[in-house]
């Protein structure tokens, strides 16, 4: 089981080889997931790997070979279950029913209760493999995905943008009632090809105009009759996911209507106005901070440069730290940025960081710009401190292993919290955004949000979940 | 007064009702292939009679014109203009509001149109190449495949007007579907050559021409040969799904208002689109020596290369085009006629409402691609809920019985006019009449919600600003109209030149 991914699905109109426009796509949503990434197309089943899009040469003769006009595709970052290719999506349910999924669900063990009263199932089945069984189970009963559907949103809770292939080559997608994960419609015109995508970079890339997002609660079905949606719930409050803005998706993505750069631009603003920090430079963490540290500094007028660098040449040196399965592997990625001597030597700081999760790599970036030279060293973050886990898609820790749990457990006073981080990362200043600040910035009112793992509320996810161990998560 | 229309669409519902309005009361008499349930009922109003008949034969059209003894006709569609209907009635001195067939060559050869365009030098021009067989038209695009030419991206259609359909854009930018996209062109190709088997009118078979974006628009004019009156801008929405997704169809919908212009197209570009039309209907005139009098259209295009841009004329009105205008047109329509017969258009000040207009389709499922499943299905309309909800109801494709049912005749079965202040009213105004259009056995029905709604009109506003600041830096720096290609072991090309070259040497030999 595992998921904060990213999914695409496509179908076409015309005789065109699917799986070039899905691998296309899958490249173009790396940064949502680094462990393994698959494709099925209709007729040809499922071709699965780990690592990065097309990282084996051979991987395109593979491909080349699954020639149709329907398909899935995904790339893995687990929340749930180890890195192995069984757990690569898509996953094959019965035969010839290909799911693709990003989220994760919260009442595992309810649903797998409801479904092996009707079929028997091995204990070790993901939450994608039960999703799809449980779907199966009710579109055999009710012969129609809408009501199938209805159904299972009923008994689900927890995040899920899904995207399906279907025996008889039909296309579906579903995005949960509360829009957890985002999801969007694309359309690219002159190869007639109909586009389900986590985000909307994927498009760009393709060559294909981003139609709408999908919206929560929404049944989407493409076959050989065009396009048909169903909303099998309505639900009006929205949970949306904050951190998507501020880390997970591509800069040049529009998630519910907002390009993510603008948003991340506008929050580093409103981080101006927040904290008026004295400092001589701004410097981002690469690379997801870089428009908020931007913004920061017009607000602010203090000037704007590159303090830090990732060293992409290198063997993995262009990867995401924060969704690496592996501490280790994370921390290798880390020890990848260097501090740019000549800009932060004898200065005062400000660094811009996107969210301090576990802490590991602010620590480290304190570590060396202190060594480079710098005078004074202030954090500004832009998602409030994350005390609770995820259970809607996105990888965190163990409650014990978030740094602002660790160190300030259930107090609220970000005051407070600021300064016992500070404390624990041993620089000067530290300040966090809150709630209000980061929905005002992105644009909506923070009842459209899902701030779960700030505040410890988990009532958008219709359950309170049980928190586990690390090793109970991972299977 | 007695006058004559042909046709049977929304499009001729709407005319025969601007007719209805007139304050000369005329008696109405139509001549259509199938029974409109709202021009028969017209006809029946005003004490005028309503006629089954081919209304591409001339001499057919003509009889009934005599028979009726109508004081002029009025032509709805394009293809009566193509077969010489407007002619042979003239020739009888029955007088028409409708092109000729010389001059509504403008409509119907779209390789002829684009070579008038370029003899004369009037703007709004695309690059093209024609061809009289699909294998000729592959091995050139072929030629050109790996080259930065326009030939790359095209836009491949029939070389004569087939009813807005087999228009296919290829845009081969993308390296990794280059082989695909190279299929696409030389499927296209035969498929193109395949369905103009049944068009013997014309030589030229496969109309090439350089792919441009932007956003389209439609500017109508009333002409009598010497002035060009230009009407409200409108804009049609060709595809079939919500957000311009889908198979592109005779149209889907349009807008226009609330003040003459459309809001994402300026007065200089309306002007300039005038000017471009006038100067098509001088050229053809001066081409065929004959006198232009009826309905000429633009359907035009915002482009980057050269600013308004015709990318098809039409020799009528369009549908639904012609809803938008032909409801607020505050003129007496029969005046305009008149003016446009006796050549005294210049004379007449023709005005129109300051309203936003939004009409929308309704299709049985299957059209545009499976017209045999959207056909025969029985019709009810609640008409009355329809007025209460201020709207107006234009038939189209549907057929009505001799025992009185009404039969879906497989294209857009009715279209629904509002007019309000502003587009997004109309277009809700218009979406509260959809549940009172059924199809009796349960088939299914759509229509765009999006039509007129903020969302779609940001997207072309933005379509519009992008276009226009490209084309406004090309005329800054006289550059607007040129186009460089790159050829291997040539360098770089002049296509305008080449083009005009093969122009005047085909005019040699011919």
């Amino acid at each position: 089981m595992k998921e904060k991914c990213g999914v695409i699905g496509a179908y076409s109109f015309e005789d065109i080889d699917i799986s070039k426009i899905l691998v296309r796509g899958l490249e173009s949503l790396q940064h949502r997931g680094q462990e393994s990434w698959g494709i099925a197309v209709f007729g040809y089943g499922a071709f699965k790997k780990l690592g990065l899009v097309l990282e084996d040469p051979e991987d395109y003769y593979n491909i080349d070979k699954m020639r149709g006009n329907v398909g899935i595709g995904h790339v893995r970052y687990s929340t749930k279950g180890g890195t192995t290719i069984e757990n690569a999506h898509p996953i094959e349910i019965g035969k010839s029913f290909f799911i693709s999924h990003n989220g994760t669900i919260a009442n595992f063990d309810e649903l797998l209760n409801k479904v092996s009263k009707e079929n028997t199932i091995l204990s070790s089945v993901t939450d994608t493999e039960l999703i799809g069984i449980r779907l199966k189970q009710l579109y055999n009963r009710n012969k129609d995905w809408h009501t199938s559907f209805k159904i299972l949103s009923r008994e689900l809770s927890g995040s899920y943008s899904l995207v399906m292939l279907t025996e008889k080559g039909e296309l579906l997608a579903a995005r949960d009632e509360r829009g957890f994960r985002p999801l969007c419609i694309g359309y690219q015109e002159d190869t007639k090809t109909y586009l389900i995508v986590s985000e909307s970079c994927a498009l760009d890339s393709i060559g294909a105009n981003l139609v709408r997002d999908v919206k929560p609660g929404e049944l989407v079905k493409i076959d050989k009759n065009g396009l048909s949606t169903f909303m099998f719930c309505d639900n009006e409050n929205h949970s949306h996911c904050p951190f998507e803005y501020t880390y997970f998706a591509h800069p040049s993505s529009y998630l519910e209507g907002i390009n993510v750069y603008l948003a991340r631009s506008r929050i580093g603003a409103e981080l101006a106005k927040k904290y008026q920090l004295e400092g001589d430079v701004i410097i981002p963490v690469p690379d997801s901070a870089r428009p908020a540290a931007r913004g920061f500094s017009v607000e602010s007028k203090i000037p704007f440069e590159e303090g830090l660098m990732k060293d992409r040449y290198r063997k993995r040196g262009s990867l995401r730290s924060f969704i690496e399965p592996i501490q280790k592997r994370r921390e290798e990625i880390v020890k990848k940025i260097s501090a740019v001597r000549a800009v932060v030597n004898g200065k005062n700081v400000i660094v811009v960081d996107d969210s301090i999760v576990r802490g590991t790599s602010s620590l480290v970036i304190a570590d060396i710009l202190r060594k480079a030279g710098a005078k004074k060293i202030s954090f500004v973050i832009t998602f409030p401190p994350i005390r609770y886990p995820c259970y809607a898609g996105i990888d965190f820790p163990t409650q014990e292993e978030l740094i602002a749990y660790r160190f300030c457990k259930d107090k609220d006073d970000l005051n407070y919290i600021n300064e016992m981080i500070a404390f624990a990362l041993n620089v000067d200043f530290v300040g966090y955004n809150d709630i209000e600040g980061l929905s005002k910035a992105i644009g909506f009112p923070p009842g459209e949000f899902c701030f779960s793992c700030v505040t410890g509320d988990y009532s958008c996810l219709k359950c309170t979940p049980k928190f586990k161990s690390r090793e109970e998560m991972k299977g | 007064m007695k006058i004559m229309g042909v046709g049977n669409a929304a499009r001729e519902h709407a005319i025969a009702e601007a007719l209805e309005r007139s304050e000369h009361h005329p008696k109405i008499f139509w001549l259509a292939e199938i029974r409109n349930p709202g021009i028969f009922g017209i006809c029946k109003r005003t004490g005028g009679d309503f006629t089954l008949s081919k209304t591409t034969e001339p001499e057919k059209v003509a009889n009934y014109a005599e028979r009726w003894r109508v004081d002029f006709v009025i032509i709805g569609p394009e293809e009566p203009n193509f077969h010489g209907v407007p002619d042979e009635l003239e020739k009888r001195g029955i007088p028409c509001v409708g092109a000729s067939k010389d001059l509504a060559m403008i409509e119907m050869s779209k390789a002829d149109m684009r070579r008038l365009q370029w003899e004369y030098g009037i703007k709004g021009k695309l690059l093209f190449k024609t061809f009289k067989s699909s294998q000729d038209a592959y091995i050139v695009l072929e030629r050109y495949s790996d080259t930065l030419t326009w030939l790359q991206n095209v836009a491949l259609k029939p070389a004569r007007q087939a009813g807005g359909k087999g228009v296919k854009v290829v845009e081969d930018q993308q390296l990794y579907l280059h082989d695909e996209k190279q299929r696409f062109k030389s499927r296209h190709a035969d498929w193109l050559e395949d369905y103009m088997k049944s068009y013997s009118d014309i030589d030229d078979k496969i109309l090439v021409e350089e792919k441009v974006w932007g956003p389209e628009y439609t500017l109508q004019c009333f002409t009598d040969g010497k002035s060009v009156k230009g009407m409200p801008l409108v804009q049609d929405n060709k595809h079939a799904h919500e957000f311009d997704i889908g198979t592109e169809t005779g149209g889907m919908g349009s807008i226009s208002g609330p003040d003459f212009n459309l809001p994402f197209i300026t007065k200089e570009e309306y002007d300039e689109s005038l000017e471009i039309v006038k100067s098509l209907v001088q050229a053809i005139q001066d081409k065929t020596g004959k006198s232009y009098h009826g309905i000429v259209a633009g359907q035009m295009m915002l482009t980057e290369i050269e600013g308004p841009t015709i990318i098809e004329m039409y020799s009528r009105f369009g549908d639904p085009e012609a809803l938008n205008v032909l409801s607020t047109l505050k003129t007496d329509f029969i005046d305009i006629c008149l003016a446009i017969l006796d050549g005294e258009l210049s004379k007449l000040n023709i005005e129109f409402d300051k309203k936003a207009t939004v009409v929308k389709a309704i299709a049985p499922k299957g059209y545009p691609d499976y017209r045999e499943l959207a056909k025969n299905h029985p019709v009810f309309i609640d008409e009355k809920e329809i007025e209460r909800e201020g709207c107006k109801l234009y038939w189209g494709s549907a057929d009505l019985s001799e025992d009185g049912k009404i039969l879906s005749a497989g294209s857009r079965l009715v279209e629904i006019l509002a007019i309000a202040d502003d587009m997004q009213e109309a277009s809700r105004m218009v979406d509260n009449c959809i549940p009172y259009v059924k199809l009796l056995d349960g088939w299914g029905l759509f229509y765009r919600s999006d039509i007129g709604s903020y969302e779609l009109l940001s997207k072309r506003i933005d379509v519009a600003n992008r276009v226009r600041r490209l084309y406004h830096y090309r005329r800054e720096k006289g550059i607007l109209g040129k186009r460089i290609d790159w050829l291997p072991k040539v360098g770089k090309t002049d296509p305008v030149a080449l083009l005009k070259n093969e122009l005047s040497k085909s005019k040699g030999d011919g």
